[in-house]
């Protein structure tokens, strides 16, 4: 190829690539400038010298049809693309975009898609899981990690004694103070890497369709088209052509294959459409894995190397300025780190890089000796510097003239397609979910809820989930586009980014009723994927959680989305697995949770008890209520038991019959007994009697036993115990006060033929008004209705 | 062979430092015996260009290893920071093996130790006799380390009253012990440096004041990583020891060494092997060390009294004692685990029988 073409083989986001490059391209003076970017990335490209533009930005190309088609291109300040860019800005050259267009790699990958769905079509056991793996959109990075299943730098590395592949071309390359002649030398190591792993995978079989075999076909096509790039450049321009590629594809570029066999490879690929736009991005986001598929796993860190070139900082100076940022976030969270402290630790990073055998202090360096000389050796310190001084927390700017984004562009998509009106004034609609309009409606706007985009509210919903009924209002107001911009961190389109947040939501949530609540908000927005995080987290967090009786706070709802959930159709079971772990954690717990707890914990803990009986027992599961009912006995009958749960558990394992009669009686009898604390008496009736009184309108045997009880005190005694019973029974309500009084006095009740023949004496008639008091009634009025 | 019954390490290792020696061409700090490179390879192992073998004697992070022998290069102080059993003593002998070739100079710190076992004490009889000179000094391990310039080992630093601790600043940051009753000071040969180690995780210990912990670098040594790594450690720790012990031989228990060190892992990190589920993590803090001492406790009990094979049976036994240190909350604790992890664990239902049956 021409003599005018200047390959500069990078890394993408080396700030160390940065420098050499810029050097290289003021000595060359380029008329033209091309980059790895898709080809049809190229008119958002001008923005990029805008003054509004602040890095970390990203490059947002995404299908026109399919926006969750989508992929980002991320620059830093210190990215050798963003710096050629800005270079051929300022000095006038052309710029051109030379990768293959997004719109063949988007095909691409939805070819490979719908093989890789018919092959799975094919039943399998295995693989009924729901892949997850792939949900921000990056399957089609086609990195050089994937072609050889490791990163090439760590073979060059391997060669060179050593095993991190980034570490070694931190040191040898962005480290170091390169002459220009580094180009040349990478893309010789480059090519001879490329052609030794040649030589090991052999020839390229078109068939192939394992993930290496299509990703070298994948390659061959974007080299093919890169080199077709360059040669329409040399003929558009004059002047020298500077080419600003991986360091990867370097050698490839000028290896001599014919413009004829270039075009042979990539004839009858039709782009399809594609949108542009440039996204705000953060330090966060560079770290991840994403676009150009390195990821840089310390922006913060390159940040400061590029300052300190920028700067021409000597390697001492700026590694002591390091140190002493780093003394002073330390001082910021409160945590003592002096100047004498950063001084042992730079000093440290030194004796480190020489024991290690590099020129100067490298990341490595830098964050064992401050761990070691700064943080006395406690990684949650350092955990503060890696977080400001390592990663980064900046967030981009994007200049105002930039044209708008995918997830808007989403929902106003789908809102056209439900028939559904931006309006200022709020609307009210109704929903009916057994139409499939309904349910569609609905599922969006759950999502829209969980992403904070409040244009719906939920007005009403119809006594849960079983029901197929919702009411809601809708009200759009301008600060909506705001938070849909916001939104898109979590995805392009609505689906992707409601999945994202909601599972973003269980990560930060740590309240085990608000996490059983998003499960069910996810279920609502039928996002399997978000509601199994939460269940997950739910899980987590309960073990964690000393706190039994929140644990059963939490099985409640659980239950109900359990049991409602199926009219979803949503697959339930790790939900189920989840509740019969939480509900055995319950059972293995409680016995010790409700010892020696005063009268208020008590209390929730028994009325969260009755809660969670209710709901196991709607549940039906015949192994859980087996163990939860051993668990009830066991409260029942440890005498260290809170009276109040006790009583809780007494009258549940009486009502559903699995004590009888005597059984029941006795522990009545027990916690009744003289030598017991008259409170502690109480408060056992209290939880016995909790929620209504039908036991003792329904069981003699329990009526019987509480009268003798009341019976067998003297005078002074039950005049003691009458504050007592006064407060159990003056929680009951008016009309259950009353049916209880008329089974006390009527000895003529449908099943009261045993009722004790001392009713109708002398003494007892003497002693109705007492009663009557005692129960908070009216005797007059009783009178009538006897 | 040696009647001694634990022979120093440079002693047991005395071939491969000598080999060490021989091929090591680096530049080596005043005082050294290797160049710190080499005192890398002989903690983590390798082979030599002559062909020596050298055992690994740290099994973990060589970056770890790294930062302590550079903070010995420094005139910084190193600090061997960790929970028990975490191989601290053992890295610091070898650390001191290696660098000054002596490994004996040795404090072991504790509440009662006072100045004079630090810096120096007298010898009354000659002092009555002669009056205070040199003659009458009894120098401590540390002033005989600052004169031959070597490495001097304090074991279980934070046991040792805060008070006494703090003798340890002047002599780490002006190298110097002053005498003034003779009216003059110990300055130390270069070489000198100190390895402390400490627990984090004990009762009874004294922090260290800030201005000594400034003196100190600190290398936290975590506990094994992998499973695969911590049972090897098991297996071989446990092999050596039984057989020193000499109890009756036993067939070999790798799978219930895999069971126990899982168990171990599991309550200790809190979350299952599989980061599935979440767990408590009982009160004591279950190291590799003990797992050693249960895997022992086990053997002896099968070897003596049981069937004469480690099983579901002598492993419980043993191990339940181990992980239940507080009678209720670490009960709970094993309680959860049984019912939520071993019950569903379809081969651990012997284990889960046996467990069931100890408590």
């Amino acid at each position: 190829m021409d003599d005018r073409v200047h390959v500069f083989g990078i890394r993408h986001h080396g700030p160390g690539s940065s420098a050499s490059l810029l050097n290289a391209l003021e000595r060359l003076r380029p008329t033209a400038v091309l980059v790895e970017l898709p080809a049809d990335v190229e008119p958002a490209l001008e923005y990029a010298a805008a003054p509004g533009m602040v890095p970390p930005v990203a490059l947002l190309a995404h299908d026109a049809k399919r926006p969750d088609l989508a992929r980002f291109y991320p620059f830093a300040e210190w990215s050798p693309e963003w710096q050629a860019l800005r270079w051929a800005a300022a000095n006038g050259a052309d710029v051109a975009a030379i990768d293959l267009p997004c719109g063949i790699a988007f095909k691409e990958r939805l070819t490979r898609e719908e093989a890789d769905a018919a092959r799975a079509a094919v039943p399998d056991e295995e693989s009924t899981g729901e892949d997850s793996s792939d949900q921000d959109g990056d399957e089609d990075v086609v990195d050089e990690r994937r072609l050889v299943a490791a990163d090439p730098l760590d073979h060059l590395a391997a060669l060179a004694g050593r095993t991190d592949g980034e570490a070694w071309w931190d040191a040898v390359v962005e480290r170091a103070e390169n002459p220009p002649e580094v180009f040349a030398a990478i893309a010789l190591a480059m090519g001879t890497l490329r052609e030794s792993l040649d030589r090991d995978l052999g020839p390229l079989d078109p068939t192939d369709e394992s993930e290496s075999g299509r990703t070298r076909h994948f390659e061959q096509l974007r080299e093919a088209h890169m080199r077709q790039a360059i040669r329409d450049a040399l003929r558009s321009t004059e002047g020298p052509v500077a080419v600003v590629v991986g360091a990867w594809h370097a050698p490839a570029l000028t290896d001599g294959t014919t413009a004829t066999s270039d075009r042979a490879t990539l004839k009858g690929r039709r782009p399809s459409r594609i949108e542009v736009t440039w996204v705000p991005w953060t330090d966060q986001r560079l770290a991840l894995r994403s676009g150009y598929g390195a990821g840089v796993r310390s922006p913060a860190w390159y940040r400061h190397l590029w300052q300190r070139r920028k700067d021409s900082t000597s390697g001492d100076a700026a590694l002591a300025v390091w140190m002493a940022r780093a003394a002073s976030v330390l001082r910021d969270e409160g945590l003592g780190a002096s100047t004498a402290s950063a001084i042992d630790a730079t000093g440290l990073a030194r004796t480190l890089a020489t024991l290690r055998g590099h020129a100067r202090p490298g990341l490595e360096e830098v964050r064992d000796a401050c761990l070691g000389a700064m943080c006395h050796g406690d990684p949650i310190p350092l955990r503060v510097v890696e977080r400001r001084l390592i990663l980064g927390e900046s967030l981009g700017e994007i200049d105002e003239r930039v044209p708008r984004q995918p997830l808007a562009a989403d929902l106003e998509r789908i809102a056209r397609r439900l028939r559904l009106v931006r309006e200022e004034l709020p609307r009210d609609i109704a929903l009916d979910l057994r139409t499939d309009a309904g349910r569609a409606k609905s599922v969006l706007f759950h999502r829209l809820l969980l992403l904070r985009l409040d244009w719906p509210v939920l007005l009403e919903r119809e006594a849960g989930r079983g029901t197929y009924r919702e009411r809601w209002r809708l009200q759009w107001r301008p600060e909506l586009e705001v938070a849909l911009a916001e939104a898109l961190r979590f995805g392009t389109t609505i689906e992707t980014a409601a999945q994202a947040a909601a599972c973003d939501s269980a990560n930060q949530e740590h309240r085990l009723g608000d996490l059983a609540e998003l499960v069910d908000r996810a279920l609502c927005a039928d996002l399997a994927v978000a509601a199994r995080e939460a269940i997950k987290k739910l899980q987590w967090l309960a073990a964690d959680s000393s706190d039994v009786v929140s644990t059963m706070a939490a099985i409640g709802p659980l239950g109900d989305t359990l049991r409602y959930g199926s009219s979803r159709g949503v697959d339930l079971e790790a939900l189920r697995t989840l509740l019969e772990s939480l509900a055995a954690l319950v059972t293995a717990g409680l016995p010790h949770a409700v010892r020696g707890i005063d009268h208020d914990s008590a209390a929730r803990a028994g009325n969260e008890m009755a809660a969670f009986d209710g709901a196991l027992r709607k549940l039906e599961l015949e192994d859980l209520l087996e163990r939860w009912r051993s668990t009830l006995s066991e409260i029942a009958e440890q005498p260290l038991s809170a009276p109040f749960t006790m009583g809780v558990a007494t009258r549940r394992l009486a009502d559903d019959g699995h004590w009888d009669g005597t059984r029941v009686g006795n522990a009545l009898g027990r916690a009744l007994s003289t030598t017991s604390d008259p409170n502690d008496a109480a408060a056992w009736l209290e939880g016995f009697f909790l929620g209504d009184v039908q036991v003792l309108l329904h069981d003699d045997a329990v009526l019987e036993r509480l009268g003798a009880w009341v019976a067998r005190h003297d005078a002074e005694v039950f005049d003691g115990l009458l504050p007592v019973l006064r407060r159990t029974f003056a929680d009951f309500e008016a009309a259950e006060r009353r049916q209880l009084f008329r089974a006390v006095t009527n000895p003529n009740r449908a099943r009261g033929a045993d009722v004790p023949t001392t009713t109708t004496t002398a003494a007892f008639e003497a002693a109705l008004p007492g009663l009557a008091v005692l129960l908070g009634l009216d005797l007059e009025e009783l009178g009538e209705t006897r | 062979m040696s009647t001694q019954l634990r022979q120093p390490a440079e002693v047991l290792f005395a071939a491969e430092l000598k080999a060490l020696v021989a091929t090591d061409d680096r530049p080596r700090p005043a005082g050294w015996a290797l160049s710190p490179q080499a005192v890398c390879d002989y903690l983590m192992g390798g082979s030599l260009a002559d062909g020596t073998e050298i055992s690994p004697k740290y099994i973990g992070n060589r970056r770890l290893i790294e930062t302590a022998v550079a903070t010995l290069v420094t005139d910084r102080a190193l600090l061997l920071l960790g929970v028990p059993g975490t191989a601290k003593s053992w890295l610091s002998e070898h650390l001191a093996a290696a660098i000054a070739g002596d490994s004996t100079r040795l404090v072991q710190c504790t509440a009662g130790t006072d100045e004079q076992q630090l810096r120096y004490s007298w010898n009354y009889a000659v002092l009555l006799a002669k009056g205070p000179s040199k003659d009458a000094l009894v120098p401590t391990p540390l002033m005989r380390g600052m004169q031959d310039g070597s490495i001097v080992r304090l074991e279980e630093l934070t046991r040792m009253g805060s008070d006494v601790q703090d003798t340890l600043i002047t002599i780490l940051s002006e190298k110097l012990l002053p005498i003034p009753e003779l009216e003059m000071a110990v300055h130390a040969v270069r070489g000198f440096n100190v390895i402390a180690t400490a627990n984090t995780r004990d009762k009874g210990v004294n922090e260290l004041s800030s201005a000594l912990k400034r003196r100190f670098n600190v290398v936290v040594l975590p506990l094994p990583a992998t499973i695969e790594e911590e049972a090897a450690i098991v297996t071989k720790r446990v092999g050596e020891i039984g057989t020193a012990l000499q109890l009756p031989e036993v067939p070999r228990a790798e799978a219930e060494i895999a069971r126990l060190v899982t168990i171990f892992r599991e309550l200790r990190e809190g979350a299952t092997a599989d980061g599935a589920t979440k767990l408590k993590s009982p009160s004591g803090n279950l190291s590799t060390a003990e797992a050693i001492s249960v895997m022992l406790g086990a053997w002896s009990e099968a070897g003596y009294f049981g069937s004469g094979a480690i099983d579901a049976h002598t492993l419980s036994a043993n191990m339940v004692g181990a992980i239940v240190k507080d009678p209720m909350a670490d009960r709970v604790v094993l309680d959860e685990y049984l019912e939520t992890v071993v019950r569903k664990r379809k081969d651990w239902a012997d284990l889960y029988a046996a467990v069931r049956e100890v408590m």
